[in-house]
């Protein structure tokens, strides 16, 4: 199996796995988005442009979903 | 076949999303956002063996170069001629004669001959076989036999083996004095006799017209190049 496929592999089944075992989506989204910023480390040699765009897209995405978690875990606290 | 299963598995996606969601299972919900994350990679995964277009114009875009630095060095100022495959070359070829007032003698072409020698107007370098040489093979094998077909048919046969591999596009018409107008979106930036699509579609004219074929003028047009052939009759004619 090539290296893109290893990767692509690593990335499907840690979101699965973790996808079943989060107990929250606010949780699973945050381990999301660290399985793609390592698939994306890790591949950055091996993945074709297409799929590193794609990556990186799902990435913003769950960066804003990731900030506003932040914001509001913060806004609870302060209230 | 990975935009269907990307697309597939983000559909899958959206519908397990709803379903948690109604139902109220956080795996569920989770699994649809993980499945239409990992749709969107699949999607853009290239399938099995796909080679990037790109990737061909990287390849052979240097090898372009150096065969016009070629001919430059070794002062070739006639224009190319495209030859039909027979007896002495079974793959047919491309000659770039010395001088512009050339003679052929194609009795004394033979295949895996080079540098062709003899008077100044004789003199030149064989191209055989041409860079396209493979895609003209898998043409024959696909479509059938191209000798004598004419020149729409050849052409046409030729430009659909080249869309259905990917790699360009090119298109044939004679004109009403005789000449053929070639239309190609070769793959490398250099000299079209040196490019696998555009040489791939000049011996298939070839080989269904049936006759050797002068390039009269060469132009490009963006992303295309214009050629303009002028036929010279039977190999016979010229052995």
């Amino acid at each position: 199996m090539a290296m893109r496929e290893n990767v692509i592999l690593f990335l499907a089944v840690w979101i699965v796995v973790s996808a079943i075992l989060s107990p929250s989506t606010d949780i699973f989204l945050t381990i999301a988005l660290i399985g793609i910023l390592i698939a994306l480390e890790v591949g950055e040699f091996y993945l074709p442009r297409d799929v590193k765009d794609s990556l990186k897209f799902s990435a913003y995405l769950l960066l804003l979903a990731f900030a506003f978690i932040v914001a509001r875990k913060v806004y609870e606290v302060i209230k | 076949m990975g935009r269907l299963w990307g697309s597939l598995l983000a559909v899958a996606g959206i519908a397990l999303w709803y379903y948690g969601g109604t139902q109220g299972t956080v795996a569920l919900v989770n699994l649809g956002i993980g499945a239409i994350i990992l749709g969107l990679v699949l999607a853009a995964m290239p399938s099995k063996g796909h080679v990037d277009r790109e990737a061909l114009v990287m390849s052979c875009g240097d090898f372009c170069d150096f065969v016009e630095n070629m001919r430059k060095e070794l002062e070739l100022k006639g224009p190319p001629v495209v030859i039909p495959p027979y007896e002495n070359l079974p793959r047919g070829g491309l000659f770039l004669p010395k001088e512009e007032n050339f003679s052929l003698r194609l009795g004394k072409f033979a295949d895996g001959a080079v540098f062709i020698t003899g008077t100044e107007d004789e003199s030149g370098i064989l191209v055989s076989p041409v860079p396209g040489w493979g895609l003209i093979e898998y043409t024959l094998e696909n479509v059938g036999e191209l000798s004598g077909t004419g020149v729409g048919y050849a052409s046409s046969a030729v430009s659909s083996i080249l869309s259905a591999l990917g790699i360009g596009s090119a298109e044939a018409f004679e004109r009403e004095d005789g000449k053929i107008e070639v239309f190609a979106k070769p793959l490398c930036g250099g000299p079209f006799y040196a490019d696998p699509v555009v040489s791939a579609m000049l011996i298939g004219i070839a080989m269904g017209k049936g006759e050797v074929l002068r390039v009269e003028s060469s132009e490009r047009a963006n992303d295309h190049v214009k050629l303009i052939l002028e036929p010279l009759g039977g190999v016979e004619k010229w052995l």
